[in-house]
């Protein structure tokens, strides 16, 4: 499994205030995680909305995931690519508010596999690697025993997003942004709202899942001493400007960090 | 299926709200049924005052000639509820006396009848079945006479040949007794036939019933005119018109009613649509407010829905759906409400209106409610997603 996104520009604010954003280049291969490094107002959340295709502003020279050019799918056969490859936890509130965590979970599986299906039956992806339909019961189960090795006891399983801490939600919006098994995993700034020691054991899950299963992850966060066995990319200072942001892999240009 | 399951789940996590909107579109709908149901039972009670008494689908029509032509036009006029052929109303007179109780009437009004006559059928004697030597007597009669179905009477009847008074006379079985309400009069109801004979006899022959039945005769001679029932109130209405245009008086009839009872129909019919459109205007801004607020304040919902796979298409159908579920239970609570109105009202009335219901709704009215409103509360969904998020993306909603 990789990832490679050549020449990705965006836009956002309009006007006399817009930004953009680049990222000449970006590879992910499987086992190895990535981050993605700046400082607060560089455009990263952006960059990873642009990544997770929640931001139509966006131009790719080139975007393959798994094999498949997502520039040449149809519109269609690119929103049923994502809702079944793409995984997306946001910096907050990353769980529908009137579901329980275990309904956002089940909500999350229900619709992925929705459009696997309907993947499977259009002529979209000919040729690619589709996706098989989650195991509901059998992926729930599974997920509850992430939650506990997070520290989400099984009890809070059952509440709504409400009734829980902010870092409570913000582990649950992560194990809801893995639920439907994606191959792209995308988080932005997942230890904001946490401990230290419970965000050091999100990371290491994240290490622990691109290492074992066959998927990609991408993680926006301000946590540079998580980051060890992280391939990164980081704003480059040389090469941005006032309304120009520019992100490289680290180690491509000195001093980025 | 998903979507109906997301929508019922949203509306008992905000159950507070979805309360709100219940109850808000059921202020606008109880009204207006309750409006409507007075109006519908206003009008069916008037018209139920008429049509309960077949007597008042009665048409009249003056004069003592072109009977027969008059028969032949109406008898297959799908207006008509019943007719039959009249012989001279002078001729249709006669005494009769009962044989059990030996009382007796002069100057009874005859009448013809026959199968469908509604006065005979709406008092449970079948009219077609009746033989040339029975009899129907009003109930004003058998009073007069004392006499119950069973009894024999005799019908008498005079005429004078060459100078000479004769009497006629044949026996009768009593068939059966009308309904008072029916008929006040001191009349009985016989087969055409038998009336024929009746004026044959009068007019110097001699039939078989009434004499010894020696001479032929041509029945239709002596057709004047017609017994004429209509079918429906509407049917009053275009039989008049019809015989208007025969140039034929009508000499007595309920079209005037009937012709009051559309109006007054049409006044309140105008005056529930007015009602309805303002308070339904009024309502719908409301509930507009209502629904583009709440989807407008759950864009971080929305926004995670859209993120975790649904598109805005499905987002529209679910929040349309949520709404739709509203919508319906706010038919039922009017509905529980205009029950509780309704039983109010028809107690206040039901002495006035002797037991009958001024506020009653039709299922079809219930259902077009439900189809109006589930479409306009739908409408309003679609409306209101459009402008709270057809133009942004799901990044711009995340951050909002």
């Amino acid at each position: 499994m990789q990832l490679e996104v050549e020449n990705l520009v965006c836009t956002y604010l309009k006007g006399p205030a817009e930004i953009t954003i680049t990222l000449p280049r970006l590879t992910m291969a499987t086992g190895v995680p990535c981050a993605l490094v700046g400082v607060s107002g560089s455009g990263k959340s952006s960059l990873l909305e642009c990544l997770g295709l929640l931001n139509h502003s966006a131009h790719f020279d080139k975007y393959v995931l798994g094999g498949v050019d997502l520039c040449q799918l149809s519109a269609k056969e690119r929103v049923h690519f994502v809702k079944s490859r793409i995984g997306y936890m946001p910096q907050r509130d990353g769980l529908v508010d009137f579901l329980t965590v275990r309904e956002n979970f089940a909500l999350q599986i229900d619709l992925a596999n929705q459009a696997r299906a309907q993947e499977r039956r259009g002529a979209a992806a000919e040729g690619a690697d589709r996706q098989a339909l989650v195991n509901k019961a059998q992926r729930l189960t599974e997920l509850c025993a992430l939650c506990e090795k997070l520290g989400l006891e099984r009890s809070k399983l059952d509440c709504y997003p409400h009734e829980l801490s902010i870092g409570q939600v913000q582990r649950a919006s992560f194990v809801r942004s893995l639920a439907h098994c994606p191959k792209l995993l995308l988080i932005d700034e997942p230890t904001a709202a946490l401990d230290p020691e419970n965000g050091r054991r999100l990371f290491a899950e994240i290490k622990r899942f691109t290492a074992e299963l066959d998927m990609l992850t991408l993680t926006v966060t301000h946590d540079v001493e998580h980051l060890s066995g992280f391939t990164i990319y980081a704003y480059s200072e040389e090469k941005s400007s006032e309304r120009h942001s520019v992100f490289v892999a680290q180690g491509q240009e000195a001093g980025a960090l | 299926m998903i979507y109906l399951k997301l929508a019922l789940k949203m509306l008992r996590f905000e159950w507070r709200l979805s309360l709100v909107l219940t109850a808000a579109l059921a202020a606008v709908l109880a009204p207006l049924m309750l409006l409507w149901s007075l109006r519908s039972g206003v009008i069916s009670t008037l018209e139920h005052q008429i049509i309960d008494n077949p007597a008042n689908m009665e048409i009249v029509i003056a004069g003592n000639e072109g009977g027969r032509e008059l028969y032949e036009f109406l008898k297959n006029d799908p207006d008509v509820a019943f007719v039959a052929p009249k012989p001279i109303t002078l001729n249709a007179e006669a005494v009769l006396r009962s044989l059990v109780s030996k009382k007796f009437h002069q100057r009874v009004t005859l009448y013809p009848t026959g199968s469908g006559d509604p006065l005979l059928e709406g008092s449970g004697i079948a009219a077609g079945k009746l033989a040339d030597t029975e009899l129907v007597l009003s109930s004003a009669l058998a009073k007069t006479l004392e006499a119950q179905p069973g009894d024999e009477i005799s019908v008498s009847v005079t005429r004078r040949v060459n100078g000479e008074a004769q009497k006629g006379q044949a026996v009768f079985t009593v068939k059966g007794i009308l309904d008072p309400a029916y008929s006040a009069q001191q009349c009985a109801y016989l087969t055409v036939d038998t009336l024929i004979y009746l004026a044959d006899y009068k007019s110097g022959n001699e039939p078989p019933i009434f004499s010894d039945g020696s001479t032929k005769l041509d029945k239709t001679r002596y057709f004047a005119g017609v017994r004429l029932y209509a079918k429906s109130l509407d049917s009053v209405l275009s039989l008049t018109e019809k015989i208007h245009a025969l140039h034929r008086e009508i000499s007595g009839s309920k079209a005037a009613q009937v012709q009051n009872l559309k109006a007054v129909d049409s006044v309140l019919t105008s005056i529930f649509l007015v009602l309805a459109a303002v308070s339904a205007a009024g309502g719908a801004a409301a509930f507009y407010g209502l629904i583009h607020m709440n989807l407008h304040s759950r864009s971080r919902t929305m926004a995670m829905l859209l993120l975790m796979g649904m598109d805005k298409v499905q987002l529209t159908l679910f929040a349309a759906l949520k709404n739709a579920i509203c919508a319906l239970c706010a038919l039922l609570l009017s509905w529980a409400l205009y029950q509780c109105g309704a039983v109010m009202i028809n107690a206040r009335f039901s002495e006035v209106l002797r037991g009958a219901d001024i506020a009653s709704l039709s299922p079809g009215f219930m259902l077009l409610l439900l189809a109006a409103a589930e479409f306009l509360v739908c409408s309003m969904s679609v409306v209101s997603m459009y402008f709270n998020y057809a133009n942004k993306q799901t990044a711009q909603l995340l951050r909002d």
